[in-house]
């Protein structure tokens, strides 16, 4: 007995009146007493899987919020059979926070014993009768199995007397179920309700929620510089005559400007001749013409007047200016001077 | 493990994304960005450069075919004493078809005009009449070449029916040219 309570330590097992194993909150597996369960049962004759499913969500909805579910289905050719199990949510995490199965005792007795069958061991009775599991604590007045039997209406020949205890039967029941019908008993439910006012869900939709608007950004980022980058590239090609022209055109407009800046020196000197009419009008003497490279002509000039020569001169529309230079020279009836002239622009006529 | 522990896991476990994944992701979200923003500013400069391609042609052509045009005023030349030695003979000829008289003439050295383009002048001594000075001058400016007079400097002598017929002087010519290498 000792070596197969070892194996299932991590079975934790309330019996109905009879508490047997101290509560172990890490136990995987739970046998819960019938005190603490409220037990349904549906039948129905043609079933479809759809059907089933229907039933179970409805009956589920009906039976929560303060409970946990649980599924028995016996199927028989087309009828089924569904139990529904609706454990006490409060007293399961009470005493086993970590149970993934939760389990009828009078489920899983059923498996440990035959049909109408009474057992009897150290602090109760148990029948198993047509009409289910019930067990009973010994008590003076219930001292024997027999009787038990006879008040369950079973024969004295079916009473089994055992001198183990219900951990021994349970593994026993656990034995002989079916893999299919205990994983009906697989309950997950128990910790998200554990977690039921804790934090954790929050941070794991605000985790969810970031990382989606993270992973979302990032693709649109990535897109972005994809299109504009496949646009550029698009459009690099077309753009190379645009820029070569463009280049071409800034290279010409700097040589254009230093050609025209050079063109700009161009002076002429021929309009002095015809600027100086007015000398040769005056029946003036030129002496001396000396032309510099800063677009100025200086003249020596014969005349009967310095100052009527200037005037005539300055009336010029070619010139621009015309500075006396130096003294006037009186020479008997003519007076010796040097003018600078400067031609208005520099025309070529 | 106890509830706290599963706290300070999960609070664990949120600072190591924030510091592994968010951040990192951010960063590289914030210079994409920064990318995104130069690279369409890029695409619109590049989108206005190509419809004002046909303008940019266009200016490209009438800009080079000013350019030609102030570039013929400048001949071409791979050797410069060549170059010399023919607008000597033109200048030489000019004077000789109006009469004038060349006492001297005399190269000095070379200028560098802008870049590419130099500067030759050639001095000439000259006598003769005014009129056929006029005429010679007029025949050097009228040419589409650039030929500059840098200087003039002449003495007048009236003839004796009174006009200022007679001159003797210098004259310096500058003469341009783009050397070709």
């Amino acid at each position: 007995m000792r070596n197969l309570t070892s194996k299932f330590n991590e079975l934790l097992i309330h019996f109905t009146g009879v508490y047997t194993q101290s509560s172990k909150r890490t136990s995987k597996i739970l046998v819960v007493p019938s005190t603490h369960y409220v037990h349904k049962q549906k039948t129905l004759v043609q079933a479809s899987n759809k059907d089933i499913k229907n039933l179970i969500a409805i009956e589920s909805k009906s039976l929560k919020p303060k409970a946990f579910v649980t599924t028995d289905i016996v199927k028989n050719g087309e009828a089924c059979t569904i139990n529904f199990y609706a454990f006490d949510a409060e007293w399961v995490i009470e005493h086993a926070q970590k149970a993934l199965f939760l389990v009828p005792e009078s489920w899983i007795i059923s498996f440990a014993m035959s049909a109408r069958t009474v057992l009897g061991i150290e602090e109760m009775f148990i029948a198993n009768t047509d009409k289910g599991v019930s067990s009973i604590q010994k008590s003076p007045l219930m001292s024997s199995a027999y009787l038990f039997a006879e008040s369950n209406g079973i024969a004295p020949d079916n009473v089994v007397v055992s001198d183990l205890g219900i951990e021994y039967w349970v593994y026993e029941g656990m034995k002989n179920v079916p893999v299919r019908r205990l994983l009906g008993m697989f309950n997950p439910s128990i910790q998200s309700a554990l977690y039921e006012y804790d934090y954790r869900p929050a941070i794991v939709c605000s985790a969810l929620v970031l990382g989606v608007y993270l992973g979302l950004s990032s693709l649109f980022y990535y897109w972005k510089l994809q299109s504009l980058n496949e646009e550029i590239t698009t459009l690099t090609p077309q753009l190379s005559n645009a820029f070569s022209s463009a280049n071409s055109t800034e290279m010409a407009s700097s040589s254009l400007e230093r050609y025209q800046s050079l063109l700009n020196t161009r002076m002429f000197t021929v309009p002095i001749w015809l600027a100086l009419k007015p000398i040769y009008e005056a029946n003036a003497k030129l002496t001396f013409v000396r032309y510099l490279v800063d677009g100025s002509f200086t003249v020596a000039i014969e005349a009967e007047s310095a100052s009527g020569i200037i005037n005539q001169l300055s009336e010029v529309e070619t010139i621009d200016s015309v500075t006396l230079i130096g003294d006037v020279q009186r020479l008997k009836s003519k007076e010796k001077f040097q003018v600078s002239i400067k031609l208005a622009g520099n025309k070529q006529i | 493990m106890t509830l706290k522990n599963q706290y300070l896991l999960l609070v664990l476990g949120f600072l190591l994304l924030l510091k592994f994944v968010w951040v990192p992701v951010q960063e590289w979200q914030s210079e994409s960005i920064l990318e995104i923003e130069l690279k369409t500013k890029q695409l619109n400069k590049m989108r206005l450069m190509l419809g004002a391609s046909d303008q940019i042609s266009e200016a490209d052509a009438k800009t080079q075919a000013l350019l030609e045009e102030a570039k013929s005023a400048i001949p071409t030349t791979s050797n410069v004493e060549e170059f010399k030695l023919s607008m000597q003979q033109i200048v030489e000829a000019f004077a000789k078809d109006k009469g004038l008289r060349v006492q001297r003439y005399s190269w000095s050295p070379s200028n560098q005009a802008m870049q590419g383009v130099i500067k030759e002048i050639l001095e000439l001594r000259l006598s003769g009449s005014m009129q056929d000075l006029i005429a010679f001058q007029n025949e050097i400016e009228m040419q589409n070449q650039l030929i500059n007079t840098e200087h003039l400097n002449i003495n007048v002598t009236k003839s004796k029916s009174g006009k200022p017929s007679r001159f003797r002087g210098v004259v310096r010519i500058g003469f341009y040219a783009e050397v070709q290498s």
